[in-house]
C-alpha cells in the first residue's frame, strides 16, 4: 500500500465528480433551470405555513401502560361509580390488544390526588404485539359508547408532563385569593366588571365553581339550648356517627389497625334516618337530631383549592391585540380596587408571559441570522454571494418541510430538529463553499465564475459523502416506522433524509448556478472545465 | 417558458392539494351513544339513549308502587319508588328518572316524604306503575348535564 505514488480516488469519489462535473457544466449554462428550481424549492419549503402550530411539540410516547381517567357527576355515590368502573373495564378487556385492566375510585385517604368519588383512573397494558394506534383507537370509540361519562386517555410520562407544563391557557387570568368562597365569588364578579371596562379585555368570565349536592346540619342554637347542647357537642356527635372517628389502634400479625367509632350503615344512609340520629345530652336522655338543627341539601364545591393556605376564584378572559400594556392596564385598576382585609388578586395567564416568550424568540432569531450572513459574508468575502448563500438555506431545508407529514407533520420537536440538523448541515456547506470560492481567487487559480465552479467540484464530494453518511445512518429509524422507542427518532429521520435530498440538489447545482450567474458571464459552452474535472488514475 | 411556469403552478397545487389531505384523517361516523332533545315549554329535555348505551350502562327500571306505608303513625296507601331512583341536585331538590320508553328519559320532579331503608315514600311524584330508573340515574344526569367525551 504504502507503495502506491499516489492515492487512488474510489468509485464513489469518482462518480460524484464526474456527475457533479456534467451537472455543473449543464446548470451553469441554463441559469434560468436554475432560478426555476429554486423557485419549487421555494415553494416547497412554504408548505411549512399550513403545518405550523396547535398541537403539543412533543411526540406521543407509545407507552404500552395506557392511563385512563373516568369522571362522571359530581354527588354520584361510591357504590355507583364502583359499578361504572367495572363495567367500563370489562368492555375495555374485551378491546383486542389489551392484555389487563385494573382500576381505582375515587381518593385515598392519605392520596396525593385531588379527585372525589365523582372520579375513577383504570390502568390499560397493551400486548407488546398489538397495532398501538388502531387499539387506542378501539379503546376511545369503547369509551363513547357510554354517555355521561368523560374519558381521558393518557400514559404516564404524558399525563406528568402535562401536569409540569400546567400553564393557563387562557391570555389573561385574574386569581382573586381569600378564606370565603362568597366573598371570593363576589369579589371576582367585580372584577369581572372591572376587566370588561378595560379596553383590549374580550369576553370576561368568572370561572365556575364545580358544585356538588352535600348534606349540611345546622344547629338550631334555641332548640340545642332547651336540650342543655352546645353546638359543638351536635357537630361532634354528628361527624362521629356520619363520618367515623379514630379512637385507637389494632397491632396483630405486625399489621396496624384502625379502630373507628361509626354509625350503623342504616342510620347515615339517608336525610330521614340522619334526622332520627339520636345525639347525647347531658340529662342522659337522647334527642333525635331533626329536633336540635335542620338538614338540609346544599351545594358545596367539588374540590376546595388551596394556594398559600388561601382559596382562590379565578377570573378569565382572552386579550385582543397587543397583551403588554392591557396586562399592564389590568394590574394597576387591580391595584385601584378595594379587597377586604386578608383578601388580594393576582394578575397572571399567557398576556403576562407568552408575550415576553415571542419577543425573545424573535430576538434571538434575528440575531442568529445576522450572525449567519455576517459569518457568510467573511468566508465568501463578498456581500452578493454571502447573499445568495443565505438565500439557499431554507431551500435546502424544503425536503424536510414536505417529508415532515409521512411523521406526523413538522410540529413537533423531533421533526423540528430533523430540519434544523439539516439548516446546520446547509449552513455548513454553504461557508465552506463560500470560503473555497475565496481561497480559490486570492491563490489566483481562478477568478469569477471559473473560481465557482473550482470551488464546487471541490466540495461536491465532501458535502455528497457526509449526506450519504448521515442518509445511512438515519435510514433504518425512517424505515422501521413510529414503533414504541423511535417515537423521538422516527420524525427526525424522515424530516432528515426529506431534507438531506433538498440539501444536495441546492448545495451541489443551484447554489453553483446561482453564484456562477451572480459572479458574471457563464463560461463558454465550447470550453466547459471538464478536463480537470476528473483526474483519471493513470 | 410558459409551459415551465405553468408546471411550476401544477406542482405548488399538487402540494397544496396533498399536504390539505394530510390534514383531514377520514374517521367512521360513530352514532352519538345519547342525544338530549328539547321539549317544548319545559326547561327539562328528554334523553334517548341508542340500545348499545342502555346496555352498556346497565339501566334498570322499576315501576312507582302503591303500598301501605305508617308516617308519623298514620298507615296510608302512599306511592313509593325505591330509594335508588331518587336523585339529589346540587340545590337539594329532589328528582327521578321517568323512562318513557325503554330508551327515552326523562327527569320529573319528585316529593320525597320519608325514606324508610330502600323505599321512599312520596308525596308527589309519578303516577303508579310509572317506570323509574334505579340504577344508572347518574349517568342520566351527566348526560344531561353534558358530561362526556374526552377533555
Amino acid at each position: 500500500m504504502g507503495d502506491e505514488p499516489a492515492r487512488r480516488d474510489g468509485p464513489f469519489t469518482r462518480t460524484v465528480l464526474r456527475l457533479s462535473g456534467r451537472w455543473l457544466a449543464d446548470w451553469t449554462g441554463h441559469p434560468r433551470r436554475a432560478w426555476a428550481l429554486a423557485g419549487v424549492l421555494a415553494v416547497a419549503a412554504l408548505a411549512v405555513v399550513p403545518q405550523l402550530g396547535g398541537r403539543s411539540l412533543l411526540p406521543t410516547l407509545q407507552d404500552r401502560d395506557l392511563l385512563l381517567q373516568v369522571q362522571t357527576v359530581p354527588g354520584i355515590s361510591l357504590p355507583e361509580m364502583d359499578r361504572l368502573t367495572a363495567a367500563v373495564s370489562r368492555s375495555l378487556r374485551a378491546v383486542p390488544g389489551v392484555t389487563s385492566v385494573g382500576a381505582h375510585v375515587g381518593r385515598a385517604v392519605s392520596s396525593d390526588q385531588l379527585a372525589g368519588v365523582n372520579s375513577a383512573e383504570v390502568w390499560i397494558t397493551l400486548d407488546g404485539a398489538a397495532d398501538y394506534g388502531r387499539s387506542a383507537a378501539a379503546i376511545k370509540s369503547v369509551l363513547r359508547g357510554y354517555p355521561g361519562l368523560r374519558a381521558d386517555l393518557v400514559t404516564y410520562p404524558s399525563d406528568r408532563v402535562a401536569q409540569l407544563a400546567t400553564g393557563a391557557n387562557e391570555d389573561l387570568v385574574v386569581r382573586v385569593y381569600g378564606a370565603g368562597l362568597s366573598t371570593l365569588l363576589r369579589k371576582a364578579r367585580d372584577v369581572r366588571v372591572m376587566l370588561s371596562h378595560v379596553p383590549g379585555v374580550v369576553n370576561p368570565v368568572v370561572r365556575p365553581v364545580p358544585m356538588q349536592p352535600a348534606v349540611e346540619v345546622r344547629v338550631k342554637l334555641p332548640a340545642a339550648l332547651k336540650y342543655g347542647l352546645r353546638p359543638g357537642d351536635v357537630r361532634r356527635d354528628t361527624t362521629t356517627l356520619t363520618s367515623g372517628l379514630i379512637v385507637g389502634n389494632l397491632y396483630e400479625q405486625s399489621k396496624i389497625f384502625d379502630v373507628v367509632v361509626w354509625g350503623a350503615a342504616s342510620t347515615r344512609s339517608n336525610l330521614t334516618e340522619l334526622g332520627n340520629m339520636l345525639i347525647g345530652t347531658p340529662s342522659g336522655r337522647p334527642v333525635p337530631l331533626k329536633d336540635v338543627a335542620t338538614i338540609a341539601i346544599v351545594p358545596e364545591p367539588t374540590v376546595v383549592t388551596h394556594d398559600d393556605v388561601l382559596r382562590d376564584v379565578e377570573v378569565v378572559a382572552r386579550v385582543a391585540g397587543d397583551p403588554g400594556p392591557v396586562a399592564a392596564a389590568v394590574k394597576s385598576r387591580l391595584a385601584a380596587m378595594p379587597m377586604p382585609y386578608e383578601y388580594h388578586a393576582e394578575v397572571s395567564g399567557n398576556a403576562t408571559v407568552r408575550h415576553s416568550d415571542l419577543t425573545r424568540v424573535l430576538a434571538y432569531g434575528a440575531a442568529a441570522l445576522i450572525g449567519i450572513f455576517l459569518l457568510l459574508q467573511a468566508a465568501a468575502a463578498g456581500w452578493r454571494r454571502a447573499g445568495l448563500l443565505l438565500l439557499s438555506l431554507p431551500l435546502s431545508a424544503a425536503g424536510g418541510v414536505l417529508a415532515a407529514p409521512l411523521a406526523g407533520g413538522i410540529w413537533s420537536a423531533a421533526a423540528l430538529t430533523g430540519v434544523f440538523a439539516v439548516l446546520a448541515l446547509a449552513v455548513h456547506a454553504a461557508v465552506q463553499l463560500g470560503h473555497r470560492i475565496h481561497v480559490v481567487e486570492q491563490a489566483g487559480q481562478a477568478t469569477g465564475s471559473d473560481a465557482v465552479l473550482a470551488a464546487a467540484r471541490e466540495r461536491a464530494v465532501p458535502l455528497a459523502g457526509s449526506a450519504l453518511l448521515t442518509a445511512v445512518v438515519l435510514g433504518p429509524a425512517a424505515v422501521w416506522g413510529s414503533v414504541a422507542g423511535l417515537e423521538f427518532l422516527h420524525p427526525l429521520a424522515v424530516t432528515m433524509l426529506g431534507g438531506l435530498v433538498s440539501l444536495a440538489v441546492t448545495q451541489l447545482l443551484v447554489v453553483p448556478a446561482l453564484l456562477v450567474t451572480a459572479a458574471g458571464r457563464p463560461p463558454e459552452p465550447t470550453a466547459p472545465p471538464e478536463p480537470a474535472a476528473a483526474p483519471e488514475p493513470a | 417558458m410558459s409551459t415551465k411556469k405553468s408546471g411550476l403552478i401544477g406542482l405548488a397545487a399538487a402540494l397544496i392539494l396533498i399536504l390539505a389531505g394530510c390534514g383531514t384523517v377520514a374517521e367512521p361516523e360513530e352514532q352519538a351513544p345519547a342525544t338530549v332533545q328539547a321539549v317544548a315549554g319545559s326547561p327539562i329535555p328528554q334523553l334517548r339513549l341508542t340500545g348499545q348505551a342502555v346496555h352498556r350502562l346497565g339501566i334498570a327500571t322499576q315501576p312507582v308502587r302503591l303500598a301501605h306505608v305508617t308516617v308519623a303513625g298514620q298507615a296510608r296507601l302512599r306511592t313509593v319508588i325505591p330509594y335508588s331512583a331518587v336523585i339529589y341536585d346540587n340545590d337539594g331538590s329532589t328528582w327521578t328518572y321517568v323512562s318513557i320508553t325503554a330508551r327515552t328519559f326523562r327527569r320529573q320532579r319528585i316529593t320525597v316524604l320519608v325514606i324508610q331503608g330502600s323505599i321512599a315514600v312520596l308525596s308527589q311524584g309519578p303516577a303508579a306503575g310509572t317506570p323509574v330508573v334505579t340504577v344508572g340515574a347518574p349517568e342520566l344526569l351527566g348526560t344531561e348535564y353534558n358530561i362526556s367525551g374526552e377533555e
